[in-house]
């Protein structure tokens, strides 16, 4: 395996990890003394630890290892977890999230000034009284050596086989002005007697010189101990040097340390490795797949295969009776190959909503308001690349439920509101899409400000404000520019970020819509497809072209007669059930070359589609029917054309464009 | 993918190969190191409120490629397709187009030394983006720099920093 798929591995068990941390931090401030929690809590610290120590990431290995003593603290009754130490925690835990960011980004970490923090660490462990760690003590003339069982067992190994295992501590003259140089030489003398394969600090913190003046290792030789003594002896700047040698009984006892606490420098005698310069951006694009979505994969293209051939002997047969049969099974395989890659890729929006209870601590702390976030639905699973690309917009969602919707506790009271404001985030299956809610009991949306904010904008005039519907108010939002906030804060109001959130969920095929009630609350309701590459679509001529319209944004197909459309502010509407709505002919819109003729029927064919909440009725020509088709991308060339989002090829290898109904009304 | 290169060297012994083929009654090249295939023409499906160079999108054996009209490009009146009308697919960065001309001619070998610079004034086509000028046979060969080309009438995003 290469590095690089080290870094993969690394980068995503990391994620993971420090996931899994920030739940289990959130869970222990409610519950401080839960030691099952600190464990977990631990557990993840250690293993993140090992993983970025093996990968050499010096900064992460420490600050996972401060983690980890705190937490080690906790779990033996040392040390008390108080909310200060929760805080410290939290801050570890983003530090080391920035760092693994620095990894993804630029192949090596960046964040330096990580002393303060480093030492806060430091300063809650020395409020342990003492006795939980004595790594830097330089007088006891033993220091604990913690071995891997990888270590103990080549020492143990090597006992067996006649040679004998060394301690060594060797302290240095404070006058000595290269600890590492000399350190250098000291390991290489030793070499020459037999094999380190131990040392504390490890290999790499004595070359960076993070040691005080004595270092230890083990030394596994043929020689006798005095003479190893001596020639490090005969290296200048040496203060003193003692040796022992390792017994079983002392490897007993240091295997009984290691199960009673776990903290090892693992790898610590590990050479350094090529350098990892080259290594940029390869953030991780693989998935986990549950066994048994591949098991069903597996079976169906066995089926696959076998009706394959079964089609093959009825071409030498010439039995259509058994072709037809077998087309139709064709068929159902196909479709269930479909559905299982489908599910190949589908994630849980749990990795998504992951990371709000977190995010909604800070900044209910930040604003003092208190905030109860109940998510439902956090199962839900949903294509990965809308997983990858929906946490931005949710996240500024949530903030601005939070900072806009709802009020200080003080408020709520006076509202007769329970002074904790509520944001509900749900998740579930509708169809052929999936619906994420963001809902607040705050304040609302004044509906009254938007238009005027939207009239002030040169958005609408007062005349057309009249007409509108409270849906179509609340759409002028998402205007680029467009804030109602008299109070800029840290978290929103900029007047960006409405307009962004609407053009990335579009970008996914999906829409957003807002209901809102004053002093009652706000609702974002946005709706995503399942999967973006495989859609259920209707083909339909327009003009002499052909296009596919996906069926999740049609409502309704009619025919309507000419007579039925009324023009309304120079626009042309139809009546739907009671309804005014926009009628769009896409052959004008499309400017696509029409056929002679084609209209005189006396009827029109006509979409009703549906953006969210709103709805349009499109001209079409011939319908040819419902199709299940393939969205290819029209390449990055034809990126900026809007209105068709990708193509599809038919049957006869002509290709249909597929409209973006979301940018036609 | 590397952009190719379509600067010339200092080098007096380096070759460089172009795609020549003919629009109108001119002769112009592209380094071969950006063609990745030579189709014949075949259905094209316009896009609505695309660029007025890209005049569609063909199905290449299951992928959708955008097709660019080097008459438009360099000037000259649309005209019906013939039985020579050619598809260069073309590959560069993250794209991949294919450009339409009228007749395809040969792959030319040449060195270096014989493909010439600049002339001042050489061109009155201000769209497209010349990277040099063979002088060698009857008729001089314009060297066309696709990817420069299209980024000056911005079909495609500036590259680099």
């Amino acid at each position: 395996m290469s590095n690089n798929q080290y870094l993969e591995l690394f980068l995503e068990e990391s994620q993971e990890h420090i996931q899994n941390i920030n739940r289990n931090l959130l869970l222990l401030e409610q519950h401080p003394g839960d030691s099952e929690v600190i464990n977990e809590v631990f557990r993840s610290a250690h293993t993140l630890k090992g993983i970025a120590g093996s990968m050499e990431y010096k900064t992460m290995t420490q600050l996972a290892h401060g983690m980890e003593n705190i937490l080690d603290g906790a779990r033996s009754g040392n040390l008390k977890i108080t909310p200060d130490i929760i805080d410290i925690l939290f801050e570890c835990v983003d530090n080391l999230e920035s760092l693994l960011k620095d990894i993804m980004d630029y192949g090596e970490e960046r964040h330096n000034d990580l002393s303060t923090l480093l030492s806060e660490l430091e300063a809650c462990m020395g409020s342990t009284a003492g006795g939980h760690e004595e790594r830097v003590s330089i007088k006891t003339d033993r220091q604990p050596v913690v071995m891997d069982q990888y270590q103990e067992h080549v020492v143990r190994e090597a006992m067996r086989t006649g040679f004998k295992a060394y301690y060594i501590q060797v302290k240095l003259r404070e006058t000595c002005l290269m600890k590492s140089a000399r350190a250098y030489i000291i390991f290489k003398t030793l070499e020459e007697h037999g094999e380190i394969v131990y040392s504390q600090p490890s290999v790499q913190d004595i070359e960076d010189e993070k040691f005080d003046l004595s270092f230890s290792v083990i030394v596994i030789s043929k020689t006798e101990k005095e003479r190893i003594i001596n020639d490090i002896y005969s290296i200048s700047e040496i203060d003193t040097v003692d040796g022992v040698e390792l017994t079983d009984k002392d490897l007993q006892e240091i295997q009984a340390r290691r199960d009673e606490s776990k903290p090892t420098d693992k790898g610590a005698a590990k050479a350094q490795t090529s350098s990892r310069n080259d290594i940029t951006r390869t953030a991780a694009k693989s998935i986990r797949v549950d066994i048994d979505k591949l098991d069903n994969l597996m079976n169906l293209v066995s089926e696959l295969i076998i009706i394959k051939n079964r089609i093959q002997d009825i071409r030498y047969n010439e039995n259509s009776e058994g072709l037809e049969e077998s087309i139709e099974y064709l068929g159902r395989i196909t479709s269930n190959l479909h559905d299982a890659v489908m599910k190949v890729r589908m994630i849980p929006l749990q990795m998504v909503f992951d990371r709000f209870p977190r995010i909604v601590r800070d900044l209910s702390r930040n604003s003092g308001k208190e905030i109860m976030l109940n998510i439902v639905g956090a199962e839900t699973e949903i294509d990965r690349t809308i997983i990858d690309e929906i946490g931005d917009p949710l996240i500024h969602l949530i903030r601005n439920a939070i900072d806009h919707g709802i009020e200080s506790p003080q408020q709520r009271r006076l509202l007769g509101k329970p002074p904790i404001g509520n944001v509900d985030l749900k998740a579930y299956h509708d169809g052929d899409s999936v619906v994420i809610e963001v809902i607040d009991d705050g304040r609302g949306i004044d509906s009254e400000k938007v238009l005027n904010r939207a009239i002030e904008l040169n958005l609408t005039t007062s005349e057309e404000a009249e007409s509108l519907g409270a849906q179509e108010v609340f759409q002028f939002i998402f205007q680029p520019g467009f804030s109602t906030a008299e109070k800029i804060t840290d978290i929103s109001g900029r007047g960006v970020g409405m307009d962004v959130v609407k053009t990335k969920i579009e970008s996914l095929g999906g829409t957003v819509d807002i209901e809102s009630q004053k002093d009652k609350g706000t609702k974002f309701t946005i709706r995503l497809p399942l999967s973006l590459s495989i859609i259920q679509a209707l083909l339909t001529n327009i003009g002499e072209e052909t296009y596919a319209i996906p069926i999740g944004s049609i409502k309704e197909i009619l025919d309507i007669s000419p007579d039925d459309i009324k023009i309304l502010h120079n626009k042309e509407i139809i009546d739907y059930r009671g309804l005014l709505i926009p009628f769009i002919r896409l052959d004008e819109l499309l400017e696509c070359p029409v056929e002679q003729g084609q209209y005189n029927s006396g009827y029109i064919t006509t979409v009703i589609a549906s953006k969210g909440e709103r709805l349009a009725a499109l001209s079409v020509g011939n319908l040819i029917g419902q199709y299940e088709i393939v969205i290819k991308s029209l390449g990055k060339a034809l990126s900026n054309v809007k209105i068709v989002s990708g193509a599809t090829i038919l049957g006869d290898g002509h290709i249909a464009l597929i409209l973006d109904i979301n940018r036609i009304f | 993918m590397e952009r190719a290169m379509q600067n010339i060297s200092g080098d007096s012994y380096d070759t460089q190969q172009f795609v020549v083929f003919q629009v109108g009654n001119e002769l112009y090249g592209i380094n071969i190191l950006i063609a990745e295939s030579i189709e014949r023409i075949q259905p094209i499906t316009r896009v609505p409120k695309s660029p007025s160079e890209i005049i569609g999108v063909i199905n290449l054996r299951g992928d959708i490629i955008p097709l660019i009209s080097m008459r438009k490009i360099l000037e000259y009146d649309e005209e019906d397709y013939t039985d020579s009308t050619r598809i260069i697919i073309t590959e560069f960065d993250d794209y991949r187009l294919g450009l339409i001309v009228d007749r395809l001619l040969e792959v030319l070998t040449i060195s270096t030394n014989d493909i010439q610079l600049s002339i001042d004034d050489m061109s009155d086509k201000d769209k497209i983006y010349i990277s040099g000028i063979i002088n060698m046979g009857d008729q001089p060969i314009t060297l066309i720099d696709i990817p420069k080309t299209l980024e000056k009438i911005n079909i495609i995003d500036k590259q680099g920093v």
